[in-house]
């Protein structure tokens, strides 16, 4: 190797080195071959710096410095090697090279062609998982602000997951299981392997072109982080924070969080518990709905016998206006004997002594307080009348219905027959009126039909 | 009474249950004037039903996406499950 230089090449470089003169490109090529023949391929370990991507006709280079403490040199990687990479080359990474060593002889610059690179000390994936996640985080797309609710009760789901996967099929029991009413649209994708990634966006893809999707799951079974791996990747983060739904990811066991997590909407630990989240339970939802339609029913049964008992005072309005009629004829009885006084008993008591004379007066003065206290009572009882009686309901805007015989308040449509006469009351004078049919009334489910199967008995 | 009419009753399954939820709650609290109180008995009762059917009619379906077209034009068919 020593006397590599001399007598190797043709005869114009024949003789003693010091008298041979080399063009500069020459001298650089051949010292090129000798750093390829001499090294090979060689392993170096070292930091990065100064790099740099160079994008052409959409593929990248690197160019850029790998250092220790004591020393440097140029690298650079071609288009396939850095496609191959799953992380971003960053100064300050510890990485180990696979590298031809070799001069770029345009420059005369020694460098190492990078065949393969990955980071020392750390794993690849657990790198390039940090990356992105660093670089979404400061984007913000993990913001809880950006999470949107994903509904309780959804009606249909779309799910992205492979058809083979073991994932699938409990998803499929639990929800089953748990809701009948539950309607599934699996969007097939290869969920682990070269290519996965592009499947599972253009599956999410498709879901949003659904038109009554209610949410979409995202879903596989546990594996190893190079399984799991196209959850990590940009592709489907980007895909899952651009969807139209709500979006709930379910990938691997509980420990494992991936991008696609992070990015969702909802994550679940495990695809059964995802299966959890959106097979609400049917029956207990029911029972909701039942027990609310049956509160509603006994607030309306309270409320209809408070109305009943307002409308009981009309009836015995009848009673009070004898008693309103009494107390105006005791009135007029008190006025007239007043009156009275003065043409007999009064002048005798004034023609005779002033005790007698002052005895009179108090009479008169007794006989109007009992009429003032008479009308006194008379208006408030008339005000009690409004405010319990049937006037403030018919303010309301309410109607009493009567038989006009008898004159009692009809309560059910049991009671009528098409063709009876019926008196109604308004907030202002009456109506008199007759059935044309009968029906149910506010609350359908009390059914009062005369033709009806129940209210034939009752009538 | 029908001059206050209550509205239509909202689209989605989740709301129409938040919406009987709160009448519950409203009448039960007994505070609404009567009038008010029997146009949420009629529209509760009509929540309560449209839910009760929404869910009865309801059967569970798997489905498998064959496409999607932009048009929105969706084709799929059931899930064969080998058991």
């Amino acid at each position: 190797m020593s006397a590599g230089l001399s007598g190797r090449d043709g005869s114009a470089r024949s003789g003693a080195p010091e008298t041979v003169v080399w063009s500069v490109s020459e001298l650089n090529r051949r010292v090129r071959d000798l750093l390829q023949d001499t090294f090979g391929a060689v392993r170096v370990e070292g930091e990065l710096s100064g790099i740099k991507y160079y994008r052409s006709g959409g593929r990248e280079r690197v160019y850029g410095t790998l250092k220790d403490a004591g020393a440097e040199v140029r690298i650079v990687l071609w288009e396939e090697t850095v496609a191959a990479l799953r992380f971003r080359l960053e100064d300050g990474l510890q990485v180990q090279v696979l590298a031809e060593v070799t001069l770029y002889p345009q420059r005369g610059q020694f460098q190492l062609v990078v065949r393969q690179l990955r980071p020392a000390g750390v794993g690849e994936l657990e790198l390039a998982f940090q990356q992105l996640k660093e670089r979404l985080e400061q984007e913000g797309l993990f913001a809880p602000e950006r999470k949107r609710p994903v509904p309780l009760r959804p009606f249909r789901v779309g799910v992205v997951t492979s058809l083979q996967a073991a994932a699938l099929e409990d998803f499929l029991q639990i929800t089953r299981r748990r809701n009948p009413a539950l309607r599934l649209l699996i969007a097939p994708a290869r969920v682990q392997g070269e290519g996965a990634a592009a499947e599972i966006v253009s599956a999410l893809e498709a879901l949003q072109r659904v038109p009554d999707l209610d949410c979409v799951v995202l879903t596989r079974g546990g594996g190893s982080l190079e399984d799991l791996w196209p959850f990590n990747e940009e592709a489907v983060a980007r895909a899952v924070a651009a969807c139209r739904l709500p979006v709930v990811s379910a990938v691997g066991h509980e420990t494992d969080w991936t991008i696609c997590d992070l990015v969702a909407d909802l994550r679940m630990p495990t695809p059964s518990a995802a299966a959890e989240q959106v097979a609400w339970l049917r029956d207990e939802t029911r029972d909701g709905i039942s027990s609310s339609r049956e509160r509603i029913r006994r607030v309306l049964e309270r409320r209809l016998t408070e109305l009943e008992r307002q409308v009981r005072w009309f009836g015995r309005a009848h009673g009070f206006l004898r008693l309103r009629s009494r107390l105006r004829e005791a009135a007029q009885q008190c006025d007239e004997a007043v009156r009275r006084l003065p043409t007999g008993l009064l002048r005798r008591f004034e023609q005779s002594d002033g005790r007698n004379r002052e005895s009179g007066r108090r009479l008169r003065t007794a006989a109007g307080a009992l009429i003032e206290r008479q009308g006194l009572r008379l208006t408030q009882l008339e005000r009690t009348m409004k405010a319990l009686g049937p006037t403030a309901v018919l303010e309301r805007g309410y109607a009493i219905a009567r038989h006009p015989q008898g004159g009692e308040v009809v309560r059910s449509s049991r009671e009528l027959e098409p063709g009876a006469p019926l008196e109604v009351y308004l907030r202002e004078g009456r109506a008199d009126v007759r059935v044309e049919r009968t029906g149910p009334g506010l609350e359908g489910g009390r059914e009062a039909t005369r033709e009806g199967p129940g209210g034939s008995e009752r009538a | 009474m029908s001059a206050q009419r209550s509205q239509d009753i909202p689209e989605s399954f989740e709301e129409r249950i938040e919406r009987l939820e709160e009448i519950v709650g409203l009448l039960e609290q007994g505070e609404e004037p009567l009038e008010r109180s029997l146009v949420l008995f009629e529209e509760g009762i009509r929540l309560a039903r449209a839910c009760q059917g929404q869910i009865e009619d309801a059967r569970q379906r798997v489905e498998v996406l064959l496409a999607a077209a932009e048009e929105g034009a969706v084709r799929t068919e059931p899930l064969t499950e080998d058991e």
